[in-house]
C-alpha cells in the first residue's frame, strides 16, 4: 500500500476577534493509493477545515501533512497553487463551473494553469468530456446544462488532469436523488478505475458506498 | 495565457457593453481631444507651409501701423528703392497702395474690389502668372496710364463670356474713371492678407494721381533673393527701417516665414498645454478604471477562487486581471484615437486645410494609455491575487 495522505496531529485554529476557534484538534490518518474514503461528520466537526487542508486550500496550524510524499503543511501559496494544480480535483456541492465560459473551457482551463500546449488541452479535455458521456455539450454554457450535467462538467475537469487524488465535497448535495445517483454510480466507477477518491459528506447512502469512513466530531476522529 | 486571457477579456468586455463603455469613456474623452488638438494643429502649420511653398517664402510686407502720423513722412514711394539698395538680401521692393472700389463693365458689376497700385515688380515678386494678356510695365507707371489687370474671379464676374483684355472696365469710388483691361492673373491662393484673385491692380502712379492722392505708402512688397535667409532679411529690413524713422513701433515686417514660425510656436505651446490636459485626462480616466477594476474584483471573489482551486498561483490572478485593465485601457486609447482622428479629419476637411494627422501622438498616446492601464490596474489585481481561496470559493 502506498500512502497518497499523511496526517499526522492536525490542528487547525481559527482566530475570530477574541476568540479562538478550534476547528481541528489533532487529527491522524493515513489514506492509501486507489482507496475511496468518506469523511463524515455533523456541521461544525471540522470536516469541511479538513477538507480545505487536504485541497491545499488552507495550511494547518500545527502538525504536519503529506500528500504524495510532499510535506504541504509549510508551502507558500504559490507551492499550494501548484499542488493543487497537479495532484487534487476538485469536486463541489455548488459545482463551481466558470459561467462565462462554455463546457470545454472549463474543463480546459486546469490544464492551461498547467501550462499545456492548447492543442494537447483540447484533446485531453474532449476525452474527459468523453469519460462524463457530455460529448454533445462541449459548447454549451453551465447555465444551459442541468444540475447532474453540471456536476459531470465538474468531474470531468477534476479528471482532466490525472490527479493523484480526487476531493468531493457534498457532490450531490445539490441533486435530487435520482440524479445523485447516477453521479455516485460515476464515482463508483472512477473508483474501480483505479482513482483515489475522498467524499466528505453526512449523506449516509454515500457513507454506506466507501469501504473506509472517517468519521469526525468536534475536531476529532470518533471512528475510522 | 496572455493571449487567452486578452480574448476572455475582450470577450467579457462585449458582454458587459455599457460598463465597458462608461469605464473608458474618460480614456477615449482624454485621447480623442488630444488627437484632434494636435492633428489639427499639425494641418494648420502644414496648411501654412503648404501656401508658402505656393506663394513663395521669399516674399516680405511692410505693414504700416495706423495712428502714427509723425513717422508717416517717412514712408515714401522712394523708400522702397533705399531699402532695395541699402540691403544686400533684398532682389526687389515696391510701394502698394489699395482701396475698395465698385468695378463695372457693360450690366456686369463687381462690389468691394480691392484696386492695388502696384509697379512692374509685383508680379515677380508675389509670383503671379498672367492668364491672358500682359502685366503693368515702368511705362504705364511712369504715364499715370489708365490701365488695368484683373484677377481671376473680378475678371470671370465682369467678363463671363471670356476675353477681357482689351476692354474698358469704370472703376467707382465717388465718380467713373474708366481703364483698359490690359491682362487677367491666373488664379492664385491668398497669402500675407491679399486676395489676388478677388483684386485688380493699377500702376502705382496712377493710383495716386487718379483714384486717391495720398503721400504715403500703403505697405511695401519686397521680394528677397533667391539665396537669401528671409527671416535675416525680414531683420535687417526692421533695423534700417528703425534706424530711419527711430522707432519700431511704427510698421510691422511680416514674412510668410515669421508667419509659420510664429504658427509652429503656437503650436508647439498648444502641444505642451495638451500634454498636460492629456495627462490629466488619463489619470482621472485611470482612475475611473481602477474602480470599477475593485468592483470587479468583488463581484468575482467566487471566479477567483474556482479559479485557485483549480491551480491558479497569485501571479496568474493578478496578470489575468493587469491584463483585463490594459485591455480596457488600451481600447479606451484606440476607440479615443479613431474618434479624434475623425474629429480632425472632419475639422480639417470644413477648414479646407490638409489632413495631417499626428503620428507620434497617436503612438504616444496608445503606449500612455496602456501604461494607465497597468498602473491603476496593478492594485486591484493584486488584491485579487491575495484574495485566501477558502474564503473567495464559500463567498456568496
Amino acid at each position: 500500500m502506498i500512502p497518497i495522505i499523511t496526517a499526522e496531529n492536525l490542528v487547525r485554529h481559527y482566530q475570530m476577534g477574541d476568540v479562538t476557534v478550534k476547528a481541528l484538534r489533532g487529527v491522524d490518518f493515513f489514506i492509501n493509493k486507489g482507496e475511496m474514503v468518506a469523511i463524515l461528520g455533523p456541521s461544525g466537526s471540522g470536516k469541511s477545515t479538513l477538507m480545505h487542508l487536504i485541497g491545499c486550500l488552507d495550511t494547518p496550524t500545527d502538525g504536519n501533512l503529506k500528500i504524495d510524499g510532499e510535506d504541504v503543511s509549510s508551502f507558500n501559496e504559490k507551492k499550494l497553487a501548484g499542488i493543487r494544480n497537479r495532484k487534487i480535483g476538485f469536486i463541489f456541492q455548488q459545482f463551481n463551473l466558470l459561467p462565462r465560459l462554455n463546457v470545454l473551457e472549463n474543463v480546459m482551463t486546469p490544464l492551461m494553469y498547467a501550462r499545456i500546449p492548447v492543442k494537447d488541452r483540447k484533446v485531453r479535455a474532449e476525452e474527459a468530456i468523453e469519460r462524463v458521456g457530455l460529448s454533445d455539450r462541449i459548447t454549451h454554457r453551465p447555465y444551459e446544462l442541468s444540475g447532474g450535467q453540471k456536476q459531470r462538467v465538474a468531474i470531468a475537469r477534476a479528471l482532466v488532469t490525472e490527479p493523484t487524488l480526487i476531493l468531493a465535497d457534498e457532490p450531490t448535495g445539490s441533486l435530487d436523488s435520482e440524479t445523485g445517483h447516477s453521479i455516485l454510480t460515476l464515482f463508483k466507477e472512477l473508483h474501480d478505475e483505479g482513482n483515489t477518491i475522498i467524499m466528505v459528506t453526512h449523506d449516509p447512502e454515500i457513507g454506506s458506498m466507501c469501504r473506509r469512513k472517517i468519521h469526525l466530531f468536534d475536531g476529532r476522529i470518533v471512528a475510522a | 495565457m496572455i493571449l487567452e486571457n486578452i480574448r476572455l477579456a475582450l470577450k467579457d468586455f462585449t458582454r458587459n457593453k455599457l460598463r465597458t463603455g462608461l469605464s473608458m469613456l474618460g480614456i477615449i474623452i482624454g485621447v480623442a481631444s488630444v488627437i484632434t488638438i494636435t492633428s489639427l494643429g499639425s494641418s494648420a502649420t502644414g496648411s501654412i507651409t503648404a501656401e508658402i511653398t505656393q506663394a513663395g517664402a521669399d516674399t516680405i510686407t511692410v505693414f504700416l501701423t495706423k495712428g502714427d502720423t509723425s513717422t508717416a513722412r517717412y514712408f515714401t514711394p522712394e523708400l522702397a528703392a533705399e531699402m532695395e539698395e541699402a540691403i544686400p538680401g533684398i532682389n526687389q521692393a515696391i510701394p502698394l497702395q489699395q482701396g475698395s472700389f465698385l468695378l463695372k463693365y457693360g450690366r456686369e458689376e463687381l462690389e468691394g474690389v480691392t484696386v492695388f497700385g502696384v509697379e512692374e515688380a509685383f508680379s515677380e515678386i508675389f509670383h503671379s502668372t498672367l492668364a491672358q494678356g500682359v502685366f503693368l510695365t515702368e511705362r504705364d507707371n511712369q504715364g499715370k496710364k489708365a490701365v488695368i489687370v484683373l484677377g481671376s474671379e473680378v475678371a470671370e464676374t465682369l467678363f463671363p463670356g471670356g476675353n477681357a483684355a482689351g476692354k474698358y472696365v469704370r472703376v467707382f469710388r465717388r465718380q467713373a474713371k474708366s481703364f483698359k483691361v490690359i491682362g487677367v492673373l491666373e488664379e492664385q491662393s491668398d497669402t500675407m492678407g491679399m486676395s489676388f484673385n478677388t483684386s485688380a491692380y493699377i500702376p502705382y502712379k496712377t493710383y495716386i494721381s487718379r483714384l486717391q492722392r495720398s503721400d504715403t505708402v500703403g505697405r511695401y512688397a519686397i521680394g528677397a533673393k533667391a539665396d537669401a535667409d528671409v527671416l535675416a532679411v525680414s531683420e535687417d529690413i526692421e533695423t534700417y527701417l528703425t534706424g530711419l524713422v527711430g522707432t519700431s513701433d511704427a510698421f510691422r515686417v511680416i514674412s510668410p516665414s515669421t508667419i509659420a514660425e510664429m504658427a509652429e510656436g503656437i503650436t508647439s505651446i498648444l502641444n505642451l498645454l495638451l500634454g498636460g490636459v492629456a495627462a490629466i485626462s488619463l489619470i482621472v480616466g485611470g482612475i475611473g478604471i481602477m474602480n470599477i477594476m475593485l468592483v470587479s474584483v468583488v463581484e468575482r471573489t467566487k471566479e477567483i477562487g474556482i479559479r485557485k482551486a483549480l491551480g491558479a498561483s497569485p501571479n496568474v490572478i493578478r496578470s489575468q486581471f493587469l491584463v483585463e485593465a490594459v485591455s480596457l485601457t488600451f481600447s479606451g486609447g484606440a476607440l479615443g484615437v479613431i474618434t479624434g482622428l475623425l474629429l480632425s479629419y472632419l475639422g480639417t476637411s470644413l477648414l479646407s486645410w490638409v489632413f495631417l494627422p499626428n503620428i507620434t501622438a497617436v503612438f504616444i498616446a496608445l503606449v500612455f494609455s496602456s501604461f494607465v492601464g497597468i498602473f491603476f490596474g496593478l492594485y486591484p489585481a493584486i488584491k485579487a491575487s491575495k484574495l485566501d481561496p477558502v474564503v473567495a470559493l464559500t463567498f456568496e
